[in-house]
């Protein structure tokens, strides 16, 4: 009785293995499609557009999903073919193949050559039925190892922070265009204008405060300044606003005699920033007791194109509105050096937007409004 | 023992022993010639007619005559000659007076009413005598005079022929060639098989008086048996598979196929195949066609049933070689 059902349970058997066999062959070229998908929208993730690397993840498994669930559904090797298999394995020639066909058909093994195969078929099984796991394991038709370091590498690009896509660069472009009602922060613009300047009005303020007084030296200065903006290593501190201010006010007391300060400024080496070399170039007047300060990031070196644009900006600004943009000092200037009593309040005690001219606003790029946009809302959002 | 033998397993393996006694018998005469003498048994158990081809000397008749000694047949043997006769293969009527002194008619049995047949270069005979031997080898029966003569069984023919002397021969037309099951070519022993056949053979004919080791009851018992032996639905579909590869007009053919062949294999030839499998398959102790057995049946079961074109034959290109690949690429390789 064990021997009759020998034949079955090998057959059984092979064609288990046999199914096996092809769903993991159905695997392994699923895998490769995995691994093919998952390097694709790694690299369309990593270097051309973000994708949603959940949603693409799904859709790279999708290869390996449906190859397993065809070769589940519709591979099953038959009943024929696994003895067919088996014969092929333990070179039994075509014992179990014969056996089989017999048992299926329904014949009853009559004759001797069908009794005889059916008796071998039997007893041939039995033995060979521990065999089939051993000798035959599931493998995959080659080592899965390769697709699966790449599938790793697509995946790890996938998820890594994605590629701005051409979209998403035409919308920020569009993001940072001036608009006349895009509400950029110009309040916001013109405080920081204000900040960078301020420091540029009181040195022309300063200057202005100057002309009368120092007229004498100014053509000295004016030759000096040039020469030596060739001079390196001349670094200047930033002048704040009071002590400009301060300076401002008590031009008359601290500031030295004109050689003396022809002598400051030319020791304080070359009029590299904006500012002082705004104050060479208005009339060759230097500031009155102060050698002419730099602020860090207005060196022409670290700025050289600015410098020149600068200066025709600040020129005309400086011939328009000194009197005005001098009065963040908190003191109007006069030629003689006396408060102006019928000028307007103080800039200082003014809204910034209401201090800065649209001129000093010119030199903003759209950029850089951006960036004092960014610069106000993180600086809003710390603590 | 009677017992024993009843079991297949006993039946099967007792006519394995006795072919292996048989083709210990004809090696021990026909020395370095296993694959030769396999297939001439096989032909035997399979109920074909063989033709043998090869030079002369190479031992042709002398393995017809072992065989027939070993298996206690009679052999009948026609030596074919331009001028031979049909009636000198088949028979014919003389007149003999009886016991009561009158004259009639008899029929006299020719050289082609025994159980094992050679016809010695078959191809010297005219076409009229070989077509004599149409009836005798598809039919197993002669007819003289509007009279059946049966032929006894078994029934086997040995036609040896010369493949190199072309003059004064008559080639045997596709017909005839298709009546036998196997073609074999007998080639050359090697250096040790000649120094062995010396041995046997220098002074001595040892077919002769060779033992014969089965009988004509025995042979009849193996026969039946041959008959037996399973054949599975996958092997049929590879002989079918093979037989039309053979055929260049057909979509299954083979490549070599289309290429060389003019001709492909008969349905007879399917037959051949197959019985030649089953017989081949019993030698071996086999209840059961092996592809194997396809394997070795196949090239003297079909190369002379394939025609290869003229101009293939005039580029040098063999049949053999050809159907080769066809085999190769049409059969399994277990």
């Amino acid at each position: 009785m064990h021997k009759q059902h020998a034949l079955h349970t090998l057959v059984g058997s092979v064609r288990n293995r046999l199914w096996l066999q092809e769903t993991s062959r159905l695997l392994y070229l699923g895998i490769w499609g995995a691994t093919a998908a998952l390097l694709l929208f790694g690299l369309l993730h990593f270097l051309v557009q973000a994708l949603s690397p959940k949603l693409f993840i799904a859709i790279a498994l999708i290869p390996p999903v449906v190859t397993t669930a065809v070769s589940l559904l519709l591979r099953r090797p038959s009943a024929a073919t696994a003895a067919l298999a088996a014969d092929r394995w333990f070179d039994s020639k075509q014992l179990i193949t014969s056996a089989w066909e017999l048992q299926e058909a329904g014949r009853s093994a009559s004759g001797s050559g069908a009794m005889l195969v059916t008796q071998r078929a039997e007893t041939c099984a039995a033995r060979l039925q521990p065999g089939v796991h051993a000798v035959h394991p599931v493998t995959m038709p080659h080592s899965p190892h390769l697709p699966i370091a790449l599938g790793l590498i697509g995946l790890f690009l996938l998820l890594m922070p994605g590629a701005q896509s051409n979209d998403d660069r035409q919308q920020a472009n569009k993001g940072i265009q001036p608009q006349a009602d895009s509400g950029l922060p110009d309040t916001r613009v013109a405080a920081l204008e204000y900040r960078r300047d301020s420091s540029i009005l009181s040195e022309e303020s300063r200057q202005s405060a100057q002309g009368n007084a120092g007229s004498d030296v100014d053509h000295v200065s004016q030759d000096r300044a040039p020469a030596r903006e060739t001079r390196p290593g001349a670094v200047t501190q930033a002048v704040e606003h009071k002590g400009a201010a301060r300076q401002n006010m008590s031009a008359d007391e601290a500031r030295p005699s004109p050689a003396a300060a022809g002598a400051d400024a030319s020791r304080a080496g070359p009029a590299t920033s904006p500012d002082s070399e705004y104050a060479f170039s208005k009339g060759g007047r230097t500031p009155g007791g102060e050698p002419a300060h730099r602020r860090p990031g207005t060196d022409r070196e670290d700025l050289p194109d600015m410098n020149f644009q600068l200066q025709p900006v600040l020129r005309a600004a400086a011939n328009r509105e000194a009197p005005a943009a001098s009065g963040d000092t908190g003191i109007e200037l006069s030629p003689n050096n006396k408060p102006a009593v019928d000028k307007p309040a103080p800039a200082l005690s003014m809204q910034p937007a209401e201090r800065v001219s649209v001129p000093y606003r010119a030199g903003f790029t759209p950029a850089l409004r951006q960036y004092v946009s960014r610069y106000f809302s993180e600086t809003e959002t710390q603590p | 023992m009677t017992t024993k033998l009843n079991t297949p397993e006993h039946l099967f393996q007792s006519i394995h022993d006795d072919l292996g006694s048989l083709r210990q018998n004809l090696c021990n005469v026909i020395v370095g010639q296993e694959t030769l003498i396999d297939e001439l048994i096989t032909a035997v158990f399979a109920g074909g007619h063989v033709l043998l081809e090869g030079l002369p000397g190479l031992g042709k008749t002398h393995l017809v005559k072992a065989l027939a000694a070993s298996i206690a047949l009679p052999l009948g043997r026609i030596q074919c000659t331009p001028d031979l006769m049909p009636a000198d293969i088949t028979g014919s009527e003389i007149l003999v007076r009886d016991e009561d002194g009158q004259h009639r008619l008899d029929f006299r049995p020719g050289p082609v009413f025994s159980a094992l047949v050679l016809v010695d270069e078959i191809n010297r005979a005219t076409p009229k005598t070989q077509a004599a031997l149409l009836e005798a080898m598809q039919e197993q029966q002669v007819t003289y005079a509007g009279k059946r003569y049966p032929l006894p069984t078994p029934f086997r023919v040995f036609a040896t022929q010369n493949p190199i002397e072309l003059e004064g021969t008559y080639p045997l037309p596709e017909a005839q060639l298709d009546r036998f099951m196997f073609k074999v070519k007998v080639g050359y022993p090697d250096a040790d098989a000649m120094l062995s056949m010396l041995e046997v053979s220098l002074d001595d004919e040892p077919a002769d008086h060779l033992p014969a080791t089965l009988g004509t009851e025995r042979i009849d018992e193996i026969l039946q048996q041959a008959r037996q032996v399973m054949i599975a639905v996958p092997i049929k579909q590879a002989a079918v598979t093979l037989i039309l590869a053979t055929h260049p007009d057909r979509q299954e053919s083979a490549s070599a196929a289309k290429s060389h062949i003019r001709y492909g294999a008969s349905p007879r030839g399917l037959q051949a195949l197959l019985r030649a499998a089953r017989a081949c398959a019993l030698l071996h102790g086999r209840a059961q066609v092996a592809f194997d057995d396809l394997h070795s049946v196949a090239l003297p079961a079909l190369r002379h049933r394939i025609l290869l074109k003229m101009e293939s034959e005039m580029d040098g290109v063999e049949v053999d070689e050809t159907l080769s690949r066809v085999i190769e690429q049409c059969l399994p390789k277990h």
